[in-house]
């Protein structure tokens, strides 16, 4: 694969996702103030889809186009968790003035911030598997290996912590979470 | 021969358990002779029964015009007694208002402030004055309040509940803790099982009125309605909001309240769910009828708090808005209600339970008691409104909501949000009944804020209002 410019590898893949992220959030939210119904469904529903497949899936796209311009492993690393940790960042955006600081620590172990970060290590370690696939067949050798050390730990940390935190219903985790709350905060 | 000393010490043993019967004996009589039930025998004390739910919202009944809820004993037992319109939570949430409806208190008073504060064992609920007064107490279900194990709830003769799931219990096979005791109950839908357990209270052979407090795990999340109720309004038009959509319980900060399904089967199973409840409501009323003492039993009807389905974009409850701090709210009693099927408009609250209960029985109301009886509008419908009540919300560890407080009269609401982290909000309620236009900055507006400004803080003294961010 030709190594393409930094900003092509790197920055648009990152801005791509966090862009339909940004896009497809607003679209949900002005849906409610639209009278027309069939116009409030259909934006509501796209909005919807767009923001699950960039805020939860982004690593699957991100990941995909960076491998195939170039990019390096830790390159694409930066790509997948940095729409995760924006939309992260955003959530916790809404906590501040509400709750303590170590409180505010806290929170970064919730499902729903840390989460995303590790469903985007799943997101990649699954992409890099039919990467690797496509650019061996297109190689036509054994480079890259479609199960080397980093991306192999990748999908293992991010199959294995969200197996972990969805164990139960998610119910085992949060409940966990919260007695851990309780004996810090209360 | 025996000893003199051990003689003597003898005798004073004797002596001393002698004196010790006696005094039994003499406070068991002056019990008997001062006890208001016997005091006053000429008095018929009703019996009581409180049947509280969870997140039943006020308009989820077909007595007020749901769309395809169908509740034909609520319906009756609102045709034969009356029914609040405008009955409301002092604050939208589980444990805080559990704890208002048993004290009497504002949640900044009693102190269970959020989900997560614990429930103070120095509290005084009406079940305990009630049982002082003679009763015979029982609490049956829900108690939803934090801590390893279940508080020792004075005045409560029998004490059945569950922990499961933070209090929360769950709809199949939720395991009870029956006096103490941990229970199985495998097989058992939850509503159907603590009613169960109300009916053989209620059948027990007794000298002494009861009371029951009967507090469901329905409706609250999880929405599982029994086998035989499951797909009733499978084909219905829910006809919810225009604002709502599917994917609201996904999005925003919604996540974090966790109920990530699609709000149209949520919505479904909400009311199917609602449906059972009324199943089980009517075989109370049944057994009642047939013990024939209906008549003579108070019987009370009340959710915990609203909640949203899509109304402001929102769901779960928590907010000022009306969605969220309208209870269904019904009285039976045809002791007091002289015009059954009433529909009373008088603004009642959670609060108001306990001294009402304690009104009708007869007993002094204590002086730390927050709310008001509403024997009175039980009476007479020229019975007189309030003219404000504070609205109170502290933040709950990890839901991005702020602390809130608000006054609401019968034409406005005004609402302020912790560190103003969103904008205050007046509405006129009667020209808006569905809070759509916030006229904070209208001419409208900057008219009445002042006042409603002044309303808050005047309530807030009086009360005694603090801040708590974990009790």
């Amino acid at each position: 694969m030709k190594r393409q410019r930094f900003l092509r590898r790197v920055v648009f893949p990152i801005m791509l996702v966090t862009g339909v992220m940004v896009v497809s959030i607003n679209i949900y939210n002005i849906s409610r103030h639209i009278d027309n119904r069939l116009l409030h469904l259909i934006l509501s529903n796209t909005g919807a889809l767009f923001m699950f497949l960039s805020i939860w899936l982004g690593a699957l796209f991100g990941n995909t186009i960076a491998f195939f311009r170039g990019a390096s492993f830790r390159e694409r690393f930066i790509v997948c968790l940095v729409p995760p940790l924006v939309w992260s960042a955003k959530i916790i955006y809404d906590f501040i003035g509400i709750y303590s600081v170590g409180e505010y620590f806290f929170l970064a172990f919730h499902h729903f911030i840390l989460g995303c970060p590790l469903v985007a290590l799943l997101c990649m370690g699954i992409s890099e598997i039919w990467c690797r696939l496509i650019a061996k067949k297109k190689a036509g050798s054994d480079f890259p290996r479609v199960f080397a050390l980093n991306n192999s730990l990748v999908l293992i940390i991010g199959f294995t912590s969200v197996l972990l935190m969805l164990w139960n219903g998610g119910h085992s985790y949060y409940y966990l979470y919260m007695d851990i709350y309780s004996k810090l905060f209360l | 021969m025996q000893d003199a000393k051990e003689y003597y010490k003898g005798q004073t043993a004797g002596r001393k358990a002698i004196g010790c019967i006696l005094r039994v004996i003499v406070s068991f009589l002056i019990g008997i002779c001062f006890n208001p039930l016997y005091l006053f025998a000429q008095q018929k004390y009703p019996n009581i029964i409180f049947i509280l739910t969870d997140d039943h919202r006020w308009d989820a009944m077909s007595s007020m015009g749901h769309p395809f809820i169908k509740t034909p004993h609520l319906d009756g037992l609102a045709d034969e007694g009356i029914l609040f319109e405008n009955a409301f939570v002092t604050t939208s949430l589980c444990s805080p208002s559990r704890a208002s409806f048993l004290t009497g208190q504002y949640a900044h008073r009693h102190g269970v402030v959020t989900n997560h504060t614990p429930w103070d064992n120095r509290n005084v609920t009406f079940l305990e004055l009630l049982k002082t007064a003679g009763y015979e107490t029982a609490f049956i279900g829900k108690w939803h309040m934090p801590g390893e194990t279940l508080p020792s709830l004075r005045g409560v003769d029998q004490f059945i509940s569950f922990t499961k799931e933070g209090g929360q219990g769950i709809y199949y096979n939720c395991p009870l803790i029956i006096d103490g005791v941990e229970t199985e109950r495998k097989g058992k839908y939850i509503t159907e099982d603590l009613t169960d357990f109300a009916l053989e209270f209620i059948e027990k052979q007794r000298t002494h009125p009861f009371c029951l407090y009967l507090s469901h795990k329905a409706v609250h999340f999880g929405f599982r309605p029994p086998p035989h109720l499951k797909g009733i309004y499978k084909n219905v038009d829910l006809k919810l909001p225009p604002e709502s959509d599917t994917w609201i319980t996904f999005t925003d900060n919604h996540p974090f309240v966790g109920a990530l399904f699609p709000m149209n089967i949520l919505y479904r199973n909400y009311c199917e769910t609602v449906a059972s409840v009324d199943e089980q409501v009517g075989r109370i009323l049944n057994k009642l009828q047939e013990m024939q003492i209906l008549d003579d039993t108070v019987i009370v009807y009340a959710g915990d708090n609203g909640h949203f389905w899509g109304e402001h974009g929102l769901y779960d409850k928590r907010l000022a808005y009306e969605e969220s701090m309208r209870i269904p709210f019904i009285v039976r009693y045809p002791g007091l209600v002289k015009d059954p099927g009433r529909r009373a408009s008088q603004m009642i609250l959670n609060i108001d339970l306990a001294p009402t209960l304690l009104d009708i029985a007869g007993i002094g109301i204590p002086l730390d008691m927050q709310g008001q009886s509403i024997k009175p509008i039980l009476q007479s419908s020229a019975a007189a409104d309030r003219k404000s009540w504070l609205y109170e919300y502290f933040p709950v560890f990890p839901i991005p909501i702020p602390g809130i407080t608000g006054v609401r009269t019968n034409q406005y609401k005004y609402i302020e949000y912790q560190n103003d982290k969103q904008p205050r909000e007046i509405f006129d309620l009667k020209s808006d009944p569905k809070e759509k236009q916030n006229i904070i900055n209208t001419e409208k507006g900057r008219q009445v804020e002042k006042e409603l400004k002044q309303e808050l803080e005047r309530l807030k003294k009086e009360t005694g209002y603090k801040f708590l961010s974990h009790g």
